[in-house]
C-alpha cells in the first residue's frame, strides 16, 4: 500500500548515503519531488524508503569560484532563473531554467533532480552539455566529478553508481566574446515539453570569425546530443548562412531522432536541422553584441 | 405576454464573491460521517471475455468494505445492472466482456483512497483477449469482430430519436437525411467535388472530473453528483436498482466543468451499488487519467460530396458521416443525427443526402461534447467550401455570401429558415479582420501571414422540455425552483435576471435553486446550448402566472381593473395613479395562501422523419462565425494565431459578461482542437491520457488580438443558446488561413506543425517536378 | 522544503501509528495545524482531507493545470506533487488565507469578481494565488509578462481574457 512508505530526512550527507546503502533499490532520494510524486502516482516505481536531501546544509547554493558557477543540487529552477550571478556570468543557464515548465513546478524542482532523472525531454541538460558543465557527485567511495556529456547514458539513466548523490553542477563561465542561446521548440501549447531544444555557444575571434562552437540538441533522442568533429567545420571560418546550414544538416543526419506525441523521428530530424541553424545564428548574434566596442 | 420593457443588466455572476474566496461547494466537496471511498479495477484489455474475477483476497484485506465485481451483479435479480441513455448496452461493471481499455471490472469501497488501491491489487481477473477493431473502417467490415454480439437493450425512447441499428454488425444507429433529388442535383452541378475530412476523439478535460456521494438511508437512494442531467441520472438509478423514481433523489451542486462530459449517468451507479453493499456513504472520484476513458468527443471520418453550378451555386451535396462511438452507445445514436444533418451546412442546398452512422468500437465510449457533432460537420464543409472556391478561382467570401440561408428558404432538414444572421455575421467577421480577397500572403523572413474564416448552422435539442416552478413569498421575495444546473455558464444569474425581470423586482429579491430532484421540477439536463432559452421560457411562463395572479388579487384589493394595473419595484399600482398601489407581500398576506405559485413546462415541438430526416430538426437555429488571421513559419509548420474574430447570434443578450465568456472560451476550446488536441491510442490503449502528454490551451496559446462581435436583436424577442455556438468555426477558419498561408490543405484535424511542413514538402515536390 | 527542527530525528524514520500515519506540523494561513498522514501523502491531500480546506482542489494530479496551487513561503506550488512531509517549516497559503476575518475579499478578488475572471471557477484560488505572487514579485508587470507567467494555470472554460483584465486591474489596487 502506499502507505508503506518511510521518510527519512538526514542532515548530512553520509547519514543520506548510508541510508541509501542500508535500503538498496527499496530506497530513492527526493528532491523537489515534481517527478517522483508522478513516478509514484502512476505507480512506475514505488520505493518503500524517501530519502530526503533537503535538509543536508550546503546543497543550496550559487556561488562563482574558479571561473565556473557552482550550483548546489537544492537550488531550485526558479532561483537559477532569477539569480543575478547566473543573469550576469552565464545569463543562457537563467533564460533555459526560466522555460522549463510552469513557475510553481520551477519553484520546487531542483537542480540536482533534473540531472538524476535525466528525462530525454528536459531543457537543461543540453544547455549543460553544451557549456561543458561538470557534476560533482558524493557517494560511499567518497567524491567525484563526471563530465556533463557523459552523466546522461540514456532515459532515465545516469552515470551514477548505487548510493551516489548529486551535490552540485559547476558550469564554466564563457570566456568574454562568446555568445550562448538556448532555442526551446515546442510543438503543441506553450505549455509542452520541449519537441527539441538547442544550446548553442559561439565564440568569435577579433576577426569575426569563429573560435569555438558548441552545439547541444536535447530532446531529439534518448540523451543530449552532441558532434564535436562537427563542430570543428565553424573553427577559423565566419558563421555564414551557407556553413550554418551545413552544420545544421550534419546534426540531423547524425542524430538518431525518436518518435513521440510531439513530433515524429523525420520531423524531429527536420527540427534539428532548423533550430541548429536558429541557435547558433542567436548565439553569433549574441557574441558580436557582446565583443562590439563599448 | 411575458415580455417587460425593461432590461437588467446583471453582474457577470451572483455568487462571484464566494467563487473567489474558493469556497463554492462542488460534488467533490462532499463529505459525510463514515464515508467510504470507492476505486474501480480496470482493463487492461480492448476486447476479451472475463474468465473469471476472484476478489477473495481484497475483501479479507483490513479496511475494505465491499468489493463488487460483474458477475456478482449479473447474478442477482434485484437490481438491472446496465445503463446507457438509449441503449442499456452498458454494464455498471464489465459482465462477460470487456471493451475497451478502462472498461470497470470492479469495484472497492473502503475506508481511504490508499485502502482501495491497494484492494485493487489483489483482485485476480482472467481474461481471454479477442480480436479488436479501434477505426470505423475496420469495424465496418464484414468479418470484423463484433463489440456488441448481445441483443440490443433499448430503453424507453426519446422523442427525437428513430434507432436503426443493424444486429450483427458494429453499426449502433444510423441516421438518414433525404431532402430533394440528390442525384438530380449532381447532374445539373458543373463541378462535383469529393473529399474526406476527419477529426480525431478528444477529450472534454471538465477540471472537475466525474465524482459523486452516494447513499441509501431508509430505502432512499441518495446521490450528490456532478452532472449536467440530474433527472436522467434518478431515472437511470431507479431502472437499476428496480425501484420508483419516487425513491431516487439526487442532488447537483455546481459543476467544475462539463463540456457534455458530465451529460447522462456514469460514476453514480457504482457508487449507490456499493453504498447498498455497504450501508454506508461511498464516494468516487475519478482521476485524471480515468476521466480520460470515461467518455470523449467523437472521432469522425465523413466524405463529402458537392455539387456546384458554374455561377456558385451549391445545388447538391451527399454525405456519409462515420462517428467513432466507441465500445458503448451513450448519446451516440442522437449525436450522429445532429452531427449528420448539419453536414448541410448553413447554405441554402436545394437537394441532400445524408448516411450518418454511429459505430462501435474497442475504444472509450464517445457522447456529448461540446459542438455535438456539429464540429465534426463544419469541419468538413467549412473546409471544402473554401477548396471548391480555390479550385475554381472563386473568391471565398463571395461563394459563401451567394449560399448562405436566407430567411424564407428551406435548411437541410426542410423547414423554413426565420432569424437568418448568417451574412450579417460573415461580413462583419471578415471585416474586422480585414479580409481583402486580393491579399497576398505576406512574407517576414520564414514567416508568412495569412487569412481565413468560417460560418456555421447548429440546431438545438428539439423537441426538448424544461419545467419550472415559482413561489412568491409573504415578504415580496421570488423563489425559482428549476434543476438548471450551474456550471459556469451562469445559469443561476440569467434566470434571475428573467425572473426579476417578469416581475420588476431586484436582483436581491430573486433566489434560483439548485437541481434537487426530490424538489425542483424536472428539466431534460442542461446541454445543447439550450438553458437560457428553453429553462429561461419555462420560469418566464411560471414567472407570468405569479404576475396574472398579482393582478387579480390587487384588481380586488385596490378595486380597479386589472388592464389597468401595472407591476413596478415590487408593488403593482394604477397606471398613472402610483399612490394607489399594494405591495406584492400584502397580496401574498391577503390572500391567505402563505406564498403564491406558479407551474410551467416549456415544451418544444419538431422531429423529423425517419425515412427522409425532414420536419422540424430545430425550434430555431443557432448561428456564428469567424475569423481569424494567422501567422506560420514556414521552416517548422508551427502556427501563431494573430487575429481572431468570433461572431455569434444571441437574439436576446441576457447578461453580456458570460455571453462574452462563453464566446471566448469557445476560442480557447476551438484553438486546441485546431492545432493540437487529439487523444492518441496504440491498440486501444490511451497513449496520453494525462495533463502532461495531453495538451489544452494555455493563455499563451491564445490569438494576440481577440473581437467579439456578439449580435443582438431584440425585435426578434427569442434567445439564442450561444454556449456551444461559436466553437465549430474556429477549427475550419483555422485551417482555411493556414492553407491561404502556404498552400497546404489540412483535411485531418489537428492541423499540427508537422502536417502543415509535410505538405509544404509535398508541395515544393510538386512544384519541382512541373 | 524541508524540516528544519533540530529536535526531530533524521536518520530514523517518524514514529508511525496503526494506519501507517505520521503527525505532521504545518503552517496554513497562519496557523499552526497538527495532523495525520501517512508519508507519502501530498499536501494537497492533507489539506483537503485532513484540514477540510477545499480551495485547492486537484485537477490534473501531474502539475501542470494549477488548480492545487498553494503558496510556500509566498511562491506558488503544486501541492498536487509536494510530498506533506516536505512542507513542514514553511509558511503556507491557500486562497482561504487571503480573506479578511469576516471574509473581506482581498483586492485581487475584487478584481476578479469585477472582471468576472472566471466561469467553472474550479481553477480560480490557483488563478488568484499565482497572481498574489506575480504582483509580490513584480508589482508593475506588464499583460505580457503576466500571460507568460500564468501561463501554466489552465482554465478550460477559457476565462483567459478576463483573467488578464482582472490580473491588470489587481495590479492597479494592489499597487494603489
Ligand atoms: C508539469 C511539469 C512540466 C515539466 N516541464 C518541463 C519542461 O518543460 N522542461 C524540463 O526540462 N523539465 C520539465 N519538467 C521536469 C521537471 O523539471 C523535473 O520534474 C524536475 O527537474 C525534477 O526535479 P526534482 O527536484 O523535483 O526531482 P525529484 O522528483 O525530487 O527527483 C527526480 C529523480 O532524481 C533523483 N534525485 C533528485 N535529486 C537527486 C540528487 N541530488 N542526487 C541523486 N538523485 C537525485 C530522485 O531520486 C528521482 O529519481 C516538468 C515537470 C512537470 C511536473
Amino acid at each position: 500500500m502506499r502507505g508503506s512508505l518511510v521518510f527519512y530526512h538526514p542532515t548530512t550527507l553520509q547519514e543520506a548515503i548510508g541510508l541509501l546503502g542500508e535500503h538498496g533499490e527499496e530506497a530513492k532520494v527526493v528532491a523537489g519531488s515534481t517527478a517522483l510524486t508522478i513516478l509514484m502516482r502512476q505507480r512506475l516505481i514505488a520505493p518503500s524508503v524517501l530519502v530526503s536531501i533537503g535538509a543536508i546544509p550546503g546543497l543550496d547554493g550559487i556561488e562563482e569560484r574558479d571561473g565556473a558557477i557552482r550550483i548546489g543540487a537544492m537550488v531550485r529552477h526558479r532561483d537559477v532563473e532569477l539569480s543575478e550571478l547566473v543573469r550576469a556570468r552565464v545569463p543562457v543557464l537563467a533564460e533555459t531554467f526560466g522555460v522549463v515548465a510552469n513557475v510553481r513546478v520551477r519553484n520546487a524542482a531542483t537542480v540536482g533532480g533534473v540531472l538524476a532523472e535525466s528525462d530525454y525531454a528536459s531543457d537543461p541538460p543540453a544547455v549543460f552539455v553544451a557549456l561543458d558543465a561538470e557534476i560533482e557527485v558524493r557517494g560511499p567511495g567518497g567524491e567525484r566529478t563526471i563530465p556533463a556529456r557523459d552523466f546522461f547514458v540514456a532515459f532515465y539513466e545516469t552515470a551514477l553508481e548505487p548510493n551516489e548523490i548529486v551535490t552540485a553542477i559547476r558550469i564554466p563561465i564563457p570566456v568574454t566574446g562568446s555568445g550562448t542561446a538556448y532555442h526551446k521548440f515546442v510543438s503543441r501549447s506553450s505549455e509542452d515539453r520541449p519537441c527539441v531544444g538547442v544550446a548553442a555557444l559561439v565564440h568569435l575571434a577579433s576577426d569575426g570569425t569563429c573560435a569555438d562552437l558548441r552545439v547541444a540538441v536535447g530532446a531529439a533522442a534518448e540523451t543530449p546530443q552532441r558532434f564535436p568533429n562537427v563542430e570543428a567545420l565553424a573553427v577559423g571560418q565566419t558563421l555564414t548562412p551557407e556553413l550554418t546550414g551545413r552544420i545544421g544538416d550534419a546534426y540531423a543526419d547524425a542524430i538518431d531522432t525518436l518518435d513521440d506525441m510531439r513530433g515524429s523521428a523525420w520531423y524531429r530530424t527536420e527540427m534539428v536541422r532548423v533550430w541548429v541553424g536558429r541557435a547558433i545564428e542567436t548565439a553569433t548574434d549574441a557574441a558580436a553584441d557582446r565583443s562590439a566596442p563599448g | 405576454m411575458i415580455a417587460e420593457p425593461r432590461h437588467i443588466v446583471p453582474p457577470g455572476m451572483l455568487d462571484a464573491n464566494l467563487r473567489v474566496r474558493g469556497r463554492v461547494p462542488y460534488a467533490i466537496d462532499v463529505v459525510l460521517p463514515g464515508m467510504l471511498h470507492a476505486k474501480l479495477l480496470r482493463s487492461p484489455y480492448a476486447h476479451a471475455r472475463i474468465v473469471s474475477v476472484d476478489a477473495t483476497r481484497a475483501r479479507a484485506l483490513p479496511g475494505v468494505h465491499a468489493v463488487l465485481t460483474g458477475p456478482d451483479l449479473a447474478a442477482r435479480d434485484d437490481i438491472f445492472p446496465y445503463f446507457g441513455p438509449i441503449f442499456r448496452d452498458q454494464a455498471v461493471l464489465a459482465i462477460d466482456k470487456v471493451r475497451f481499455v478502462g472498461d470497470p471490472v470492479a469495484a472497492v469501497a473502503a475506508i481511504d483512497i490508499d485502502v482501495a488501491q491497494a484492494a485493487l491489487d489483489l483482485i485476480n481477473v482472467e481474461y481471454d483477449e479477442l480480436p479488436a477493431v479501434f477505426n470505423v473502417d475496420e469495424a465496418l467490415e464484414p468479418g470484423a469482430p463484433i463489440v456488441h454480439d448481445e441483443p440490443r437493450r433499448l430503453g424507453q425512447t426519446f422523442a427525437d430519436i428513430i434507432v436503426r441499428a443493424e444486429a450483427d454488425t458494429n453499426v449502433c444507429n444510423h441516421f438518414k437525411l433525404r431532402k430533394g433529388d440528390v442525384e438530380r442535383g449532381f447532374a445539373e452541378a458543373d463541378h462535383v467535388f469529393e473529399d474526406v475530412f476527419t477529426s480525431p476523439p478528444v477529450q472534454h478535460v471538465p477540471m472537475e472530473t466525474h465524482n459523486c456521494v452516494a447513499t441509501i438511508e431508509a430505502g432512499i437512494i441518495r446521490v450528490t453528483t456532478a452532472t449536467q442531467m440530474p433527472f436522467a441520472v434518478r431515472a437511470s438509478l431507479a431502472e437499476i436498482f428496480k425501484v420508483s423514481q419516487a425513491k431516487v433523489r439526487v442532488t447537483t451542486p455546481t459543476l467544475g466543468g462539463g463540456y457534455g462530459a458530465k451529460t447522462y449517468t456514469k460514476v453514480e451507479p457504482v457508487a449507490a451499488l456499493l453504498a447498498q453493499a455497504t450501508g454506508r456513504p461511498v464516494k468516487i472520484h475519478l482521476t485524471r487519467e480515468e476521466e480520460f476513458v470515461t467518455i470523449t468527443k467523437h472521432g469522425v471520418k465523413i466524405q463529402m460530396k458537392t455539387g456546384v453550378t458554374k455561377d456558385g451555386r451549391i445545388v447538391a451535396r451527399k454525405s456519409t458521416c462515420l462517428f467513432n462511438t466507441g465500445a458503448y452507445a451513450d448519446i451516440g445514436p442522437r449525436l450522429i443525427k445532429n452531427g449528420g444533418y448539419a453536414t448541410g451546412g448553413p447554405h441554402y442546398i436545394p437537394n441532400v443526402w445524408v448516411d450518418s452512422y454511429a459505430v462501435y468500437t474497442n475504444l472509450p465510449p464517445a457522447g456529448a461534447f461540446r459542438g455535438y457533432g456539429v464540429s465534426q460537420a463544419a469541419w468538413a464543409y467549412e473546409t471544402q467550401m473554401d477548396m471548391i472556391a480555390a479550385k475554381l478561382g472563386w473568391d471565398a467570401l463571395e461563394f459563401r455570401m451567394k449560399n448562405l440561408l436566407e430567411d424564407g428558404q428551406s435548411v437541410m432538414t426542410g423547414e423554413d429558415m426565420f432569424d437568418a444572421h448568417f451574412k450579417e455575421l460573415l461580413t462583419t467577421a471578415t471585416a474586422r479582420i480585414g479580409w481583402d480577397p486580393a491579399e497576398e500572403p505576406r512574407r517576414n523572413g520564414s514567416k508568412v501571414r495569412a487569412k481565413g474564416f468560417a460560418c456555421i448552422i447548429k440546431g438545438t435539442v428539439t423537441p426538448s422540455t424544461s419545467t419550472a416552478a415559482a413561489k412568491l413569498n409573504e415578504d415580496g421575495s421570488l423563489q425559482i425552483l428549476s434543476s438548471a444546473v450551474e456550471m459556469g455558464q451562469g445559469a443561476e444569474t440569467a434566470l434571475s435576471v428573467l425572473a426579476a425581470e417578469g416581475l420588476d423586482l431586484e436582483l436581491g429579491q430573486v433566489s434560483i435553486s439548485r437541481p434537487d430532484t426530490d424538489v425542483t421540477p424536472y428539466d431534460q439536463g442542461t446541454s445543447s446550448s439550450r438553458n437560457t432559452h428553453s429553462m429561461g421560457t419555462a420560469v418566464g411562463m411560471a414567472v407570468a402566472d405569479i404576475r396574472r395572479q398579482l393582478l387579480a388579487l390587487a384588481a380586488e384589493q385596490l378595486e380597479v381593473d386589472p388592464a389597468d394595473l401595472e407591476l413596478v419595484a415590487g408593488r403593482v399600482q394604477a397606471r398613472g395613479a402610483p399612490s394607489t398601489s399594494i405591495a406584492y407581500g400584502d397580496l401574498v398576506r391577503a390572500s391567505r395562501s402563505g406564498n403564491l405559485l406558479a407551474n410551467s413546462v416549456y415544451a418544444s415541438k419538431g422531429g423529423l422523419d425517419p425515412e427522409t430526416g425532414q420536419g422540424i430538426g430545430s425550434v430555431h437555429w443557432h448561428q456564428a462565425a469567424a475569423a481569424v488571421e494567422v501567422e506560420v513559419d514556414l521552416a517548422t509548420g508551427k502556427i501563431d494565431l494573430l487575429r481572431y474574430h468570433a461572431g455569434v447570434y444571441a437574439g436576446r443578450i441576457v447578461n453580456p459578461v458570460q455571453a462574452e465568456l462563453q464566446t471566448e472560451g469557445n476560442i480557447a476550446f476551438g484553438l486546441g482542437q485546431a492545432l493540437f488536441e487529439e487523444m492518441v491510442f496504440d491498440g486501444g490503449q490511451l497513449q496520453n491520457g494525462n495533463l502532461g502528454d495531453y495538451m489544452i490551451a494555455s493563455i499563451e496559446d491564445m490569438p494576440q488580438e481577440i473581437s467579439l462581435g456578439i449580435l443582438e436583436h431584440l425585435e426578434s424577442n427569442d434567445i439564442h443558446g450561444i454556449g456551444e455556438t461559436s466553437l465549430p468555426p474556429a477549427m475550419p477558419a483555422i485551417g482555411n488561413a493556414v492553407f491561404r498561408a502556404t498552400g497546404v490543405r489540412i483535411t485531418d484535424l489537428p492541423i499540427t506543425p508537422e502536417k502543415v511542413l509535410r505538405g509544404l514538402r509535398a508541395r515544393a515536390v510538386e512544384e519541382s517536378a512541373e | 522544503m524541508t524540516a528544519t527542527d533540530p529536535s526531530s530525528p533524521r536518520t530514523s524514520p517518524r514514529p508511525v501509528d496503526g494506519e501507517g500515519k505520521i503527525s505532521l506540523t504545518l503552517r496554513v494561513n497562519g496557523s499552526a495545524e497538527r495532523v495525520r498522514a501517512r508519508p507519502n501523502h501530498t499536501l494537497l491531500e492533507v489539506l483537503r482531507n485532513e484540514l477540510h480546506l477545499t480551495g485547492p482542489r486537484e485537477g490534473c494530479g501531474v502539475g501542470m493545470c494549477g488548480a492545487c496551487t498553494v503558496l510556500v513561503d509566498g511562491r506558488p506550488v503544486s501541492s498536487c506533487l509536494l510530498p506533506a512531509a516536505l512542507a513542514e517549516d514553511h509558511e503556507l497559503t491557500t486562497i482561504e488565507g487571503l480573506e479578511g476575518p469576516n471574509g473581506e475579499l482581498h483586492p485581487i478578488q475584487e478584481a476578479y469578481v469585477e472582471h468576472t475572471g472566471f466561469q467553472c471557477s474550479y481553477c480560480t484560488p490557483g488563478f488568484i494565488l499565482a497572481t498574489k505572487a506575480l504582483l509580490e514579485e513584480c508589482p508593475d508587470v506588464t499583460r505580457d509578462e503576466a500571460k507568460a507567467y500564468l501561463a501554466g494555470n489552465l482554465c478550460r472554460c477559457g476565462s483567459y481574457v478576463k483573467i488578464l483584465d482582472s490580473v491588470m486591474d489587481a495590479r492597479d489596487r494592489v499597487r494603489g
